[in-house]
């Protein structure tokens, strides 16, 4: 990394694209200074813009001007690839508006805060095997064994998919994640486990659509079967998106919001003994260290003027929700951590008419795992050396996190 | 203001909004954001305007309610919004 000693042209004092290790390994300081020289420019390495302001993210995610279909770069030529394409063209999360109002009415509400807490004893019932199945007293990765398992295991009840089937489900979040961070063309393996979950999810769909319940699943087997508004594809690839996002983000979430405790005694011992603090709690930790990172949008059909630049059809922007997050035009003391900060209006689960479908799901997990945690240990040590981030441009997440836990 | 019985008007609870900002995307002429991160409405609510069943139907939290004369539909998740 090239740092000249004297430059005060911000250009070049600072890393020049977001491909640098520094946004990786620490984001905040990285966006933050480019956010606080220019919220807005151009990434010639990336080959796009980079949004790193609160107000000009909010801008982009609330405008029709912009297009969520971000996938066309993947493509691969071979059958197997363009029919996991195919696929991930039909998640909500890479579709505008006619197609997206459709898909997301018919979701949401399976995952209003109302269908949440049904769930609730579910969850509770999960988070609490999955900690007491930590060892006290001995290092553990509590990635592997808490923030993956817990989750993975809600989503794979909400859907009704066998424990058996969660094992794999580690496979499909690395072949997503290539796909769609790194923005690389589909491995052989990434579409071979893509393709194996595809044909999996077929023909638990075809044995669950002659005993239909009350779950998400049947309802949008009822929407496919009954009413004609749900295609054979659309359904399976949204039960692959709801299977992927229902682990993948609230894992990484879980896993850096252990993290920030096991650093901050203080900070666990106030939310451990102030229990009601943990809604707010929650809202802060997504907002000082949410897994989603940042977010990918394409300039429509138009020239679109943002902070004073045009920007052109088809140009990409990457969308720094971590570092509008921090941004103090917005937040007071953007770089300390309130766990009772209110009003906390971050972007952690975007903003508009993408804003994370999960999201009631998300706090109720959230809280309910710190809970299991609390009540399972009395203490937290990070056991092992720095904990290594995954090298992801738009996630925040541990791959490991090896804490030493005293027992309650 | 109290509103007129005759026609639509569109609410929003407060408590159940999270500020997801769906609505402001939907139908930026009948609600905004506010400093604190609550849907506010800002406009008035004409019978034939379907954006306000759109922005009822896509709120995550089932926080807008539209009441069109004494009638009343709220949490209007199930309606294809047409």
């Amino acid at each position: 990394m090239n740092r000249p000693a004297n430059g005060s042209d911000f250009s070049k004092a600072a890393p020049t694209t977001v491909r640098d290790d520094a946004a990786v390994d620490d984001p905040a300081e990285f966006f933050g200074q480019w956010r606080d020289a220019e919220p807005l420019r151009y990434d010639d390495d990336w080959s796009g813009w980079v949004v790193t302001g609160y107000p000009e993210a909010v801008e982009v995610l609330m405008s029709p001007s912009y297009s969520a279909k971000r996938l066309p770069r993947l493509a691969g030529d071979d059958p197997a690839s363009r029919r996991v394409l195919h696929l991930l063209e039909r998640w909500i999360v890479f579709m505008d508006p006619p197609d997206h109002r459709r898909l997301r009415t018919l979701m949401a509400s399976a995952f209003t805060p109302r269908a949440i807490e049904v769930l609730r004893p579910t969850m509770r019932r999960l988070a609490i095997a999955a900690a007491e199945a930590l060892p006290s007293g001995t290092s553990t990765d509590v990635i592997s064994k808490f923030a993956f398992p817990f989750p993975a295991h809600v989503i794979a009840a909400m859907l009704d998919v066998p424990d058996s089937e969660i094992s794999k489900f580690g496979t499909l979040s690395d072949a997503v994640a290539t796909l769609i961070h790194a923005g690389d063309r589909p491995t052989a393996t990434t579409v071979r486990s893509f393709l194996d979950l595809e044909d999996f999810l077929r023909r638990h769909i075809e044995a669950k659509s002659s005993d239909l319940g009350n779950d998400i699943l049947s309802n949008l087997i009822r929407a496919r079967d009954d009413e004609d508004r749900l295609d054979q594809d659309e359904l399976v690839a949204s039960c692959i998106l709801l299977l992927f996002a229902g682990h993948e983000t609230t894992k990484n979430l879980i896993g850096n919001m252990l993290f920030l405790l096991a650093q901050r005694p203080d900070l666990w011992s106030f939310l451990r003994d102030n229990r009601s603090a943990l809604p707010t709690a929650v809202e802060e930790f997504l907002r000082f260290e949410g897994p989603a990172k940042a977010t990918v949008r394409i300039v429509g059909d138009s020239t679109t003027v943002l902070s004073g630049k045009a920007l052109r059809p088809g140009e990409r922007v990457l969308v720094v929700l971590a570092s509008a997050n921090r941004d103090p035009r917005k937040f007071s003391e953007p770089n300390q951590f309130d766990p009772v900060r209110a009003p906390n209006s971050h972007l952690g689960f975007g903003v508009g008419i993408h804003y994370c479908l999960g999201a009631a799901l998300v706090r109720a997990e959230a809280a309910i795992a710190l809970e299991a945690i609390f009540d399972r240990f009395s203490s937290l040590e990070v056991s092992s050396a720095a904990p290594r981030w995954q090298r992801r441009l738009l996630n925040r997440g541990l791959e490991e996190l090896h804490i030493c836990g005293a027992a309650a | 203001m109290k509103p007129d019985r005759e026609r639509a008007w569109v609410e929003v609870d407060a408590d159940r909004c999270v500020g997801s900002g769906t609505c402001v995307a939907i139908a930026a002429h009948l609600f905004t954001l506010t400093p604190g991160g609550k849907s506010e409405v800002v406009g008035a609510l004409r019978r034939d305007d379907v954006s306000a069943r759109e922005a009822a139907a896509a709120c995550p939290t089932e926080a807008i309610t539209i009441f069109e004369g004494t009638a009343r539909s709220e949490g209007m998740t199930h309606e294809s919004g047409t």
